[in-house]
């Protein structure tokens, strides 16, 4: 019955990106359409799991904060009211998830996930793709040499400094939309990536690609 | 970054700043023009901005990657089988519903109670009603009948006036509207449009409506329009265009007596050469009078010529007695 009814989602379905047919998109998803929201989730959730990966370095906490992020978004999606892009509103939702996922993992003493996928010298973008047939071992451990770095770099940022960076170098976010998806001014934004390019060069003085 | 045109002497941070701004679209055309300008002037400038950008490519390079696809479909997968299990979002209708039902047991409790305690009911539903309004959006409501028709047609161009009746507190709006309609010539709506619009005051529309009866002008009511504007539209393009329409019918008795009219009337030599040659080519003895009197007064020579031609065809005087 399960099955049956998450295959009616229709989770696959191709996405049209113009903002009319979005916002017609997200008022039948607000009447309870669920395959509009569906459609909804497959504009923006590519995004949305790589920006967790990246900021979680771990594929479990990803897919558990992709949940939890969209699931936010399906039940608070009657409050939407077209204040601001929804693109920005899904965002600020999923980075806040990550954000506390980031948090909780403080509190706990083990580091999982991320020990493995650091201890096999892959990022977790890397191990999240492994499963598909034309990632090689060549160019996994090519790439592998130059991303431990980065990633051990990156541990070294702070959590809005790794957001930021994220945002603005990996996903090409401009500053004044990240600033709008994590709740800061466009000006903390741009200091929070100064200060994590001041700590990656200093990590990563003797690397260039 | 002591050359002359080159960037004023700040910390190497600030100006890597700058620099990666620049890398990431985030300046404006004048900060663009400078950069570019210090980037062609001063060779230790230049230097720094290689290694900024070589840099952050270096760490772009580290973050190529395939798509992480086979998590993506897990993640839709179980996304999917979870949004089954959640009621649909519809949190502000059920508060609404919720606050009626208690409005409605509150009604029934008070109807059972002395007069003190209804007082206390009353209150009780004041706040229910209060909350309720709050729980409903007029806004969602609101913009659910904005939303557009699908077949819309019609804009509102203006308001030309607004009456407000104070006895019944109606309101009156006279509403200019721009409206689009389509459809057939032969439908009844566009055709009575067509048969007005070719006596309005646009020559355009007038001509373009010509063209698109001219399929109709076998209907009687059609040829009399056409007719009318080929003797006194002011425009010569419209009366030409109403000549070409009529003119597979020229054997008819009404079209015939129109273009006599024309030879007579018209000030255009164009007009009256074209409405000779037509008569020409469907000669007939029911013109040979008219013609006849044409002669006598028709300063147009080609015209003259056509129309002696006609009379000498029909074996006619070219005087008339």
């Amino acid at each position: 019955m399960e099955a049956a009814r998450a295959e009616a989602i229709g989770f696959g379905l191709e996405a049209s990106s113009s903002d009319e047919s979005e916002r017609r998109l997200v008022e039948a998803a607000q009447r309870g359409d669920q395959r509009a929201f569906a459609q909804l989730v497959a504009l923006h959730d590519r995004r949305v799991l790589r920006i967790a990966l990246r900021l979680l370095r771990s594929p479990d906490d990803a897919r558990d904060a992709y949940q939890d992020a969209f699931l936010k978004v399906y039940r608070k999606l009657d409050t939407f009211r077209f204040q601001c892009r929804l693109n920005t509103w899904i965002y600020r939702i999923a980075t806040n998830v990550c954000l506390d996922h980031l948090r909780r993992r403080k509190a706990r003493p083990e580091f999982g996930a991320l020990e493995t996928a650091e201890a096999q010298g892959r990022s977790p973008l890397q191990l999240a793709a492994d499963a598909r047939p034309s990632s090689s071992p060549e160019r996994v451990a090519r790439s592998g040499e130059i991303s431990d770095r980065v990633e051990l770099a990156m541990e070294r940022l702070s959590d809005r400094e790794r957001l930021v960076f994220t945002l603005r170098h990996y996903e090409g976010m401009r500053l004044r939309e990240i600033g709008e998806a994590t709740s800061m001014s466009e000006q903390a934004a741009r200091q929070s990536l100064f200060r994590a390019t001041r700590k990656l060069r200093k990590e990563l003085h003797d690397v260039r690609s | 970054m002591s050359a002359p045109d080159g960037p004023p002497p700040l910390e190497s941070n600030l100006l890597r700043r700058r620099i990666q701004l620049y890398l990431y679209g985030e300046l404006g055309f004048a900060e663009r023009s400078e950069i570019d300008c210090w980037l062609e002037q001063d060779p230790e400038f230049r230097e720094l901005f290689l290694d900024e950008r070589a840099f952050l490519e270096s760490l772009s390079a580290s973050a190529l990657g395939p798509e992480p696809e086979p998590l993506l479909d897990s993640c839709r997968e179980a996304l999917g089988r979870a949004v089954a299990e959640v009621p649909a979002p519809c949190r502000r209708r059920s508060l609404l519903a919720r606050a009626s039902a208690a409005r409605s047991r509150v009604a029934a409790w008070m109807a059972a109670r002395p007069l003190a305690w209804q007082a206390v009911g009353a209150t009780a539903m004041l706040a229910i009603g209060f909350l309720a309004g709050r729980a409903f959006s007029p806004r969602a409501f609101l913009h659910s009948l904005s939303a557009p028709a699908a077949a819309a047609d019609r804009t509102l161009t203006g308001i030309e006036a607004v009456r407000l009746d104070p006895v019944s507190d109606r309101v009156r709006i006279v509403i200019e509207e721009r409206r689009a309609i389509s459809g057939v010539s032969s439908d009844p709506t566009i055709r009575g449009m067509l048969l007005d619009t070719v006596q309005g005051a646009h020559a355009g529309a007038r001509l373009t409506s010509l063209d698109a009866l001219r399929v109709q002008a076998s209907d009687r009511d059609v040829r009399e329009a056409m007719l009318q504007i080929m003797l006194g539209d002011d425009d010569v393009g419209v009366r030409l265009k109403a000549f070409e329409a009529v003119e597979d019918y020229a054997s008819q008795p009404d079209v015939r007596e129109a273009l006599v009219q024309t030879l007579h009337r018209d000030r255009d030599p164009g007009m009256r050469v074209h409405a000779i040659q037509l008569l020409r080519e469907h000669p007939g003895r029911d013109v040979a009078g008219p013609l006849q009197e044409l002669v006598e007064r028709e300063s147009d020579p080609l015209v003259l010529q056509e129309t002696l031609r006609i009379l000498d065809a029909l074996g006619a005087s070219m005087e008339r007695y």
